[in-house]
């Protein structure tokens, strides 16, 4: 339960203590307790309530002991307590266990049967039937809505609880002048009013169920109970509101609304009211109303729920695609490394064989064949590797590396300048020295670095380029300054250095690219020899 | 003496080749090239009868130093020296003309043996290599059967055909009951009427002809 805790059970508590209030209002003193006394009895009988959610059985079993002592005594707070009896077993039924909950039905059987017999009524069969469900019901329903709400989509109860307490402070304002005036015991109004306006809580679950016990309500108030018969109205139509809001089917709307007519006009049609088509039409747009608020609600958050589920969507996607980047990013890494190592192991095999080849037979030749043989073996799988490395590649084929990742930062300066830059190659003899897997890295970052530079800056600008050991890794920096001519630039598809980014990411180092506040760009990054621990993937 | 040029930028590579090659015996390395814009120039200079090529250069590239080589003097043989035998440029080199491969972590022997044939204008491929190379061909070209090539004469037709499997021109003599320079008149001539420059492009035709059958056995189509 996510309700926020304490402003509810303060609320309960207060609501406790009104309605016992209200209940004992007309009642002046009765044998045992002066009418100065209903304070106090109200506020014994309502402020358990506001522990009823975490305690239920305890404030079940002490309801049971007060509806006892108060119908011995003859208080009207012995209606209160009816009531509210029925209220905490739902919450038991709701919160605790069966065990429980079962010593706290069994309680409130004794303490309603004690109640009922009261007034006069024989403890005939029928009697006793009402005690056992009165107590029994509500603390099934609360089981149910327990085993229910996990099918719940949505949680959030807040909305049934406004509703559940806006429907008791209807029923219970607008009819309680009359609960002393009819035919039934004070409690039993009462407790249709209180129950009546809590299922308003439990609308949005199951609008079908609700909307028949309002129907039920209301035809019953029309037949015993005359004066609450507008109250019913009113939750009659509030159920369909909530009907026409949960139910998207248009033919189950029409259904409740026709439903809604015909109680409405149970309830307002009199014995001697004239049928006019003016009221009938009046009537009908009465009962149109909630209905065509509650689609309007409805609409709205299922198009709420559809665009929330859209995001979700969306942000899954992409951070799929995030993940689908590193991969191959990490991909393209492995193959040119891979590709490298093969080149540089195919030529120590050649060159092991030729000596091989050269060599008298003796120890030196079984050291060079065991290379060979090693090497040829180790090619051999480094060539499986790569077929399933390029099976795996993108469509569009990246230029094959060189066996030395520096020619390939020479070539692209080269081919750079052959195209119009003014390369100015500045690149470190002790970078042969950094790891493959940094200079390859730092060579595909150098291609496509210059590629950037004559895309976007054009033929004439002034490149320089640096390549220098950093630690043990290796610092690249490619710096253009402004492009000779405002030409114009072509449109930066930004997945050139997007791809750049991940990789100097998946080898733990950083790579910076911006303006460098002279007209100029200025493209940096920083290749640590190996991964930071826990990094790898 | 064979005259040998070796192009590639590994110098592991080069030391390699140039001692395998001095220790055979009957070859020389004459030049040793670091990219195809040198292996252009030291091939003009020095007329090799072989060349001896990786492709992965820097600058220019094997493939573009090939064209650029067979260009100025068509008749030096050859032969790509490569790591990778499914490189995609391995096959565009034998397309523009290069006259086998040689992957590096062939056997010695095997290389030594090669630059010989290449030089004697021999088939280098071996069945095994030759019939990947074709299924390469054919995949990247995915051209339906063609009819068998219109000017030959049976007799070619069916020594195009064992080309086509892979054998070699002294398997071919042996099969065909006849001798090795008669199998080259006729390999010759069948070239030259369908305008190609060298075996594997033979071989391909054989195939895309249906004059070989997908198993690399020859179709006895009323030949023979």
């Amino acid at each position: 339960m996510r309700w926020r805790g304490v402003p509810l059970d303060v609320l309960l508590a207060v609501s406790g203590v009104a309605l016992d209030l209200l209940t004992t209002a007309h009642a002046g003193d009765t044998r045992y307790l002066p009418a100065e006394m209903n304070i106090p009895m109200a506020l014994l009988a309502g402020l358990p309530m506001g522990l009823v959610r975490r305690w239920p059985v305890p404030v079940t079993l002490y309801l049971a002991v007060l509806l006892v002592v108060t119908d011995q005594l003859g208080s009207f707070t012995s209606n209160t307590a009816q009531i509210l009896i029925c209220v905490a077993l739902g919450m038991a039924g709701f919160r605790s266990g069966w065990r429980a909950t079962a010593v706290a039905v069994a309680a409130a059987i004794g303490a309603t049967a004690v109640n009922i017999a009261d007034p006069g009524i024989a403890l005939t069969i029928n009697a006793w039937m009402y005690s056992v469900l009165l107590p029994v019901f509500p603390a099934v329903l609360g089981a149910y809505l327990r085993s229910s709400a996990g099918r719940l989509e949505e949680r959030d109860v807040t909305p049934d609880a406004l509703l559940a307490a806006g429907g008791v402070a209807i029923t219970v304002l607008s009819t309680w002048t009359s609960w002393h005036s009819g035919t039934q015991p004070v409690w039993v109004v009462g407790l249709l009013a209180v129950v009546g306006g809590l299922s308003l809580g439990i609308a949005r679950r199951f609008p079908g169920l609700v909307f028949l016990l309002q129907g039920v309500l209301l035809v019953s108030a029309d037949t015993y109970l005359n004066d609450a018969v507008n109250t019913c109205v009113i939750l009659t139509l509030v159920a369909i509101g909530v009907f026409s809001m949960r139910v998207a089917s248009w033919p189950w709307t029409v259904a409740a609304y026709f439903a809604g007519c015909l109680l409405t006009a149970i309830a307002v049609v009199g014995d001697d009211t004239d049928i006019t088509p003016f009221r009938v039409g009046v009537l009908m747009t009465l009962v149109a109303t909630p209905i065509a608020i509650g689609r309007y609600l409805g609409m709205r958050q299922s198009a709420a729920a559809a665009e929330r589920l859209r995001a979700e969507e969306a942000a899954r996607a992409a951070v799929a695609q995030v993940r689908a980047d590193q991969l191959a990013e990490r991909e393209r890494i492995a193959r040119d490394v891979h590709d490298i190592v093969a080149h540089h192991v195919g030529a120590m095999v050649l060159r092991a064989g030729a000596a091989r080849y050269t060599a008298p037979d003796g120890p030196v030749a079984d050291a060079l064949n065991d290379i060979r043989e090693t090497g040829h073996q180790v090619l051999q799988d480094l060539r499986d590797l790569l077929d399933l490395l390029r099976a795996e590649a993108r469509p569009e084929r990246e230029p094959h590396l060189l066996a030395n990742p520096a020619d390939v930062v020479r070539e692209s300066a080269e081919r750079m300048a052959a195209a119009g830059l003014v390369v100015d190659l500045d690149l470190d003899p002790a970078t042969d020295h950094a790891p493959l897997i940094a200079r390859t890295s730092a060579a595909r970052i150098v291609q496509e670095g210059l590629t950037n530079v004559l895309k976007h800056a054009g033929p004439g600008t002034r490149v320089s380029v640096t390549v220098t050991p950093e630690g043990e890794g290796l610092s690249v920096e490619i710096h253009n300054g402004r492009p000779p001519t405002s030409i114009e630039r072509l449109p930066s598809s930004g997945r050139g250095l997007a791809g750049m980014r991940e990789r100097v990411r998946a080898l733990g180092g950083t790579l910076s690219a911006g303006p460098d506040g002279e007209g100029g760009w200025l493209l940096a990054a920083s290749l640590p020899a190996r991964l930071p621990s826990g990094s790898a993937a | 003496m064979i005259r040998v040029l070796v192009a590639d930028d590994q110098a592991l590579v080069r030391a390699g080749v140039r001692m395998l090659l001095q220790a055979a015996g009957d070859m020389e390395v004459v030049g040793e090239a670091q990219d195809g814009a040198e292996a252009v120039r030291l091939a003009e200079r020095h007329l090799p009868d072989v060349i001896l090529m990786d492709l992965r250069m820097p600058r220019v590239d094997g493939l573009e130093a090939i064209k650029r080589v067979l260009a100025a003097r068509p008749g030096i043989r050859i032969v790509v020296l490569t790591t990778f035998a499914e490189d995609a440029n391995v096959y565009a080199a034998l397309r523009a003309g290069a006259v086998g491969f040689l992957v590096k972590d062939d056997d010695p022997e095997r290389m030594v043996d090669a630059v010989r044939r290449a030089a004697a204008g021999e088939q280098l491929l071996a069945p095994s290599v030759l019939r990947r190379v074709v299924e390469r061909f054919l995949a990247a070209e995915e051209q339906a059967a063609t009819p068998p090539p219109a000017g030959l004469t049976d007799r070619e037709l069916e020594v195009l055909a064992l080309v086509g499997t892979g054998l070699s021109n002294a398997e071919i003599a042996e099969q065909l009951h006849v001798g090795v320079t008669t199998v080259k008149t006729h390999i010759a001539a069948a070239m030259d009427k369908l305008g190609l420059r060298n075996r594997i492009q033979a071989a391909v035709v054989a195939h895309r002809t249906g004059l070989v059958d997908a198993s690399f056995r020859p179709m006895r189509r009323g030949l023979g």
